[in-house]
């Protein structure tokens, strides 16, 4: 949805004498209080800077928009801020291919804005007129209102409005009403399932142009439109009040509130100034509109732009109402300063508006509503001459102690230049500041000697404190110009410790509005200074609102001395990397070096040589090996398999397993036991034999002799 | 509750108790299509006037719903079904939440693994209060503001100094508040939060300076505010350890399109075109949405060294390599991690080995070790957990034997005269033998 600029001023129609006999819209000087305070601010210079510089801000590298619809509002927007739009000629281009290249098909909306481009820019280039004009005039009379709207804003733009008859205008018009709904409302089209207040506006503006056009006789036609003047109230209904503060309007989808409300307005207000009927706007709405307008200034698109600052003209010139603005320009006021208070009225975009006489009723502090420092002053105009717009009085003439204040003012027009509506009860905000300064400042620990750094030099001595201490400061804070006390809200010091870690105190006023502090370290070493020694930076913060110098003085140290914090428990694991660990492997039993093992096994090796020599040197022998072949096989045989065994232990320790020993182990079990049977029995026989031998020849000795 | 109640360290123990249970279970999640994301607000007028930072979310991919707190119709479930994987609210003030939304709604929706992003207001409900609470972040009382009267916007100078600008943003954290550098401060104008320190949950993202503190407009302070210089809390994150994210900032204005496009002036008289709220704001709900600062993991192998299958088992003293891949989800694809601090532990019980994995910029993180001399069931683990970076945790779980009896050392220098007496022995018996049985006396 998106509403075009009007294409002109709609002249406000003298009521045809003998119209009907209905209640009367008379345009005249209609001063109405209203309960509410007014609109709160304005479209300012600065919010027009804004949207100009979205404007430029959403033009591409060649100059050109987005899209049609975006150059539309933009040259609309920046027309109507009374600007000039550069490049217009690359503009002028976008907007003629539609027309040239598309005029057989492009949506009527598109050729709505191609026209209102190449009339804001005056374009030089050739257009085809005809076949778009067809087309346009085919959309005023067709069954959509969004397009009959766009159509006839198109035609009113070519001067084609007045190829109308009468005719097709009464049945277009019944064509239109046919699609109201019974909450007011307008459906887009037959085929619309519910009505909106978008198309509502549209409505009422198109009701408007053809009432304006057609030469309407007493008849069914015209008890509709009055019929239609007594229904805008269900739609206005529908507004949705935010605070208390404005009203706003949705489409059907619940969005656009900023196209929706203008839509509506500007439908409602063309209505009005085209026909003169009385529809039920109250002044209490406009007011509400204008302030829905302002509290939505800020805007970050062109076509929001487009519509805040649109809306505001129209809160300017409708015929409802004109809201007067009421604000206070200068809300600051330095108590020791000359400074003047500044209070405008002006209309909605800031311009003058009617001479007015402003009033103060009160002003009183926030704090003390009770106490007025000011009350019942007419206000004086800040130039002389009807134009003026600005106002001032003199509330420092009161000597009003620092702090926020609010201003109960009215403003009520002085005379008639058409309808405006009055202020009569407007809170604006004011603050009176004061520079400080601080003054007596005095810190000591427990009954030492205190130290009194001026500011904003510090202490030159740093204190010393112990757990058992109290360390005791206390200052003053007065007013530069008075010297009268002031009691900000921040006084705090700051105990900066050289790790940087920070603690603070507050200092309060006692009676006599002397800030003091008493730290007990006994009592703040565990929690607030964390067992933390060193030496601590005193930093003093003074500040408030309306302050105009808040200030941090750094007024010297103190060394605090402090218990060792107890052993803390086990820190969680915390998000970081933490140290490696590495792995300590056993330490191996520490060994004999390698020169005296070697020592000591030929020490164990020297046994068999001694051995080895003992035996030669008496003449051992193997005289009594078996002689036999059986026997000296077997026992060759036997002491083979004994060196074999002695030779698997060996081979045993040196590669191979217990299981494969074993295994070998049997196998020369078996050879072993049976050659050492038959061996050990051979010898064993022998033996005996010698023996006997040896008593035979005994005997036989014996014998002989 | 992988959030649980505030402050106290039983229900941090709690929470990291349950949350190491359940963490496997639910995996960082990157925004790779359509996100569904509810906006809770507090009436349609915050729809129209943060319409800026909806529409930024929703040029990244995210499906926008949105509903009035006062509505009654809002819910994050149906049929026990999540509707949705993010949640904005930006209902700071409503007060008759009539809806199914309440704080163990919002607990369950983040213990499920999905992301909150909360604004605050100096007239706080109960509803962002408790669910701050609940995640560690303690908002100051209602009404209170959080004031500086040296870094306020001049350009405000006829308020109450609530409209501060703050420079104090925790840029380290790059995941979160993003790499570009904070030119400008930002506007705040809301409450102030204390978070504990000791809550490894939660972090700090932007502080106030040392004047500033949170207090009421214009009453006289009798007792220590809440919060004072740099322990003001203005926006806080907390990641989860199942890496839902939540991140609370106390002024609802910070991401309106006025503060987007507001200019300031210091006190000293500078000026400030442009704040830098638009930019904070976007790299808040980048990160709280899981588009930054998401990690995944793949191929975590180990081996001897030498060899290159998993085996099944290793002994003590071997030498073994170990390597994982890690991504970063980057809002777009996945990109190598860069990071240079990725440990891994070699656990029984308690770990016996951390070692810091070597990233060869290719997304492949290794190391290598000997194994400990002691025998057992070990977990390879690596539990990264970074600001700002969802956290990975995984195991590997592998037996480590003891020697076998032939495989320790077998010739030892110093044993040789043992075994030289044992030889020598032998030799001896066998030499003995053949003289003891054949020797002939004559």
């Amino acid at each position: 949805f998106l509403l075009p600029p009007l294409s002109a001023s709609l002249p406000v129609v003298p009521m045809r004498v003998g119209l009907l006999s209905v209640t009367l819209f008379v345009v005249s000087l209609v001063v109405v209080a209203s309960d509410l305070a007014g609109p709160t601010d304005i479209v300012s210079e600065a919010d027009v800077q804004l949207y100009e510089r979205i404007v430029q801000e959403s033009r591409e590298a060649d100059g050109r928009f987005a899209s049609l619809r975006d150059v539309f509002f933009a040259v609309s927007l920046v027309k109507a801020l009374g600007g000039e739009i550069p490049q217009g000629d690359v503009l002028c281009k976008q907007a003629q291919s539609v027309v040239n290249e598309e005029g057989e098909t492009a949506d009527i909306a598109s050729l709505h804005f191609a026209i209102g481009i190449r009339t804001s820019l005056a374009c030089p280039e050739k257009w085809r007129s005809d076949i778009v004009v067809e087309r346009l005039k085919e959309a005023a009379l067709g069954s959509s209102i969004p397009d009959a709207h766009h159509a006839m804003c198109a035609l009113d733009l070519l001067d084609r409005l007045s190829s109308f008859d009468d005719t097709e205008l009464v049945d277009q018009l019944d064509a239109i009403l046919k699609l109201s709904e019974d909450d007011g409302t307008f459906r887009a089209s037959p085929d619309a399932a519910v009505g909106d207040v978008s198309t509502t506006g549209l409505a009422y503006e198109l009701v408007a142009m053809i009432f304006e056009q057609a030469e309407l006789e007493e008849g069914e036609a015209l008890q509709n439109i009055v019929a239609l003047s007594e229904t805008a109230k269900d739609v206005l209904a529908m507004g949705e009040v935010e605070d208390e503060d404005y009203v706003e309007f949705h489409d059907a989808q619940g969005r656009h509130s900023l196209s929706t409300t203008y839509a509506l307005f500007r439908g409602l207000s063309t209505f009005t100034k085209v026909t003169g009927l009385e529809v039920d706007v109250t002044q209490d709405f406009v007011v509400r509109v204008a302030e829905f307008f302002v509290q939505h200034k800020t805007a970050f698109t062109i076509e929001n732009a487009y519509y805040v600052y649109q809306g505001a003209v129209l809160c300017s010139e409708n015929p409802f109402g004109v809201p007067l603005v009421l604000r206070s320009l200068h809300s600051v006021l330095g108590a020791d300063a000359t400074d003047t208070i500044r209070i405008s009225v002006t209309n909605l975009l800031g311009q003058f508006a009617v001479p007015v006489t402003v009033s103060l009723h009160r002003a009183f502090p926030v704090a003390r509503p009770e106490s007025p420092a000011l009350q019942n002053v007419d206000l004086v105009p800040l130039s002389p001459g009807r134009q003026n717009i600005d106002y001032t009085f003199d509330l420092l003439a009161t000597q009003p102690e620092p702090g926020f204040y609010t201003l109960e003012l009215s403003a009520m027009p002085l005379d008639g230049e058409g309808t405006f509506i009055a202020v009569e009860s407007a809170e604006r905000p004011l603050k009176v500041t004061t520079s400080i300064t601080l003054q007596d400042f005095s810190m000591r620990v427990g009954r030492g000697s205190p130290v009194s750094p001026t500011f904003p030099a510090a202490a030159s001595t740093v204190l010393e404190a112990e757990r058992t201490d109290r360390i005791l400061f206390s200052f003053r804070v007065t007013s530069s110009a008075t010297g009268v006390p002031v009691l900000p809200q921040q006084t705090f010091l700051r105990f900066v410790h050289s790790s940087g870690r920070d603690v603070f105190f507050v200092a309060r006023p006692g009676a006599d509005k002397v800030f003091q502090l008493a730290i007990d370290l006994a009592k703040t070493y565990e929690e607030e200074f964390e067992y933390l020694s060193g030496e601590y930076k005193v930093i003093v913060i003074v500040g408030d609102a309306f302050v105009q110098n808040s200030l941090t003085w750094n007024v010297g140290s103190i060394r605090i001395t402090l218990p060792d914090a107890p052993p803390t428990e086990i820190p969680e694991h915390r998000p970081e990397a933490q140290e490696e660990l590495v792995h300590t492997f056993a330490v191996p039993q520490i060994r004999a070096p390698t020169l005296i093992s070697r020592v000591f096994t030929g020490l164990t090796l020297a046994p068999v040589l001694f051995l080895l020599i003992g035996l030669l040197r008496v003449g051992a022998n193997i005289g009594n090996l078996p002689s036999g072949f059986t026997s000296l096989i077997a026992t060759l045989g036997f002491h083979v398999c004994i060196a074999l065994l002695l030779l698997l232990l060996a081979t045993f320790w040196i590669r191979l397993t217990i299981v494969e020993t074993l295994r070998y182990l049997a196998y020369l079990a078996v050879p072993t036991v049976f050659l050492g049977l038959k061996a050990l029995r051979d010898t064993a026989r022998k033996v005996k034999v010698e023996q006997a031998v040896l008593c035979w020849e005994g005997s036989a000795y014996d014998l002989k002799k | 509750s992988f959030i649980g109640p505030p402050m106290g360290k039983v229900v941090v123990v709690s929470l990291l108790f349950f949350s190491l249970l359940t963490a496997p279970a639910v995996l960082a999640r990157p925004v790779e299509g359509k996100e569904r994301t509810l906006v809770l607000l507090d009436d349609n007028g915050v729809r129209r006037s943060h319409a800026t930072f909806f529409s930024l979310l929703e040029e990244r991919g995210h499906t926008l719903t949105f509903k009035e707190a006062e509505d009654g119709d809002a819910s994050l479930t149906s049929y026990g079904e999540y509707l949705f994987d993010n949640l904005v609210l930006f209902a700071p003030t409503a007060q008759d939440l009539r809806g199914m939304i309440d704080v163990h709604a919002l607990v369950d929706f983040v213990d499920s693994g999905h992301n909150v992003l909360v604004a605050g207001a100096s007239d706080l409900n109960d509803l962002t209060r408790e669910f701050g609470a609940e995640c560690g972040v303690e908002f100051d009382e209602s009404g209170t503001f959080v004031m500086d009267h040296l870094n306020f916007d001049a350009l405000d100078a006829e308020g109450d100094h609530t409209r501060v600008l703050i420079d104090q943003i925790a840029t380290d954290a790059t995941m979160i508040v993003g790499t570009e550098k904070y030119e400008t401060p930002v506007v705040y104008r809301g409450v102030g939060m204390a978070i504990d320190d000791q809550n490894p949950l939660v972090t700090k993202i932007m502080w106030g300076s040392p004047t500033t503190y949170s207090f009421f407009e214009g009453q006289p302070i009798r007792t220590y505010p809440q919060s004072a210089g740099l322990e003001t809390v203005l926006v806080a994150a907390m990641q989860a350890r199942n890496n839902a994210r939540v991140t609370f900032f106390g002024s609802l204005e910070m991401c309106s399109d006025v503060s987007f496009k507001a200019a300031a002036q210091r006190v000293s008289g500078i000026h400030i075109d442009k704040t830098a709220n638009k930019q904070l704001c976007t790299e808040l709900s980048k990160w709280t949405f899981h588009e930054r600062g998401v990690l995944r993991h793949s191929n975590h192998l180990h081996h001897r060294v030498g060899e290159s299958g998993i085996p099944h088992f290793y002994r003590v003293k071997d030498n073994l390599e170990y390597e994982v891949h890690i991504e970063q989800w980057t809002g777009e694809k996945w990109d190598p991690f860069v990071g240079q601090d990725v440990q891994v532990e070699f656990v029984r019980i308690d770990p016996y080995i951390r070692r810091t994995l070597n990233n060869d910029g290719a997304s492949r993180f290794t190391t290598a070790f000997q194994v400990p001399d002691v025998n057992g069931v070990y977990k390879f683990r690596v539990d990264y957990w970074r600001p700002g970076l969802t956290r990975l945790f995984f195991e590997d779980k592998v037996i480590v034997r003891p020697f076998r009896h032939n495989e320790f050392e077998r010739f030892i220098p110093t044993a040789f005269p043992y075994y030289a007496g044992a030889f020598s022995m032998m030799f001896g018996f066998f030499i003995f033998g053949w003289v003891y049985l054949y020797n002939r006396s004559d």
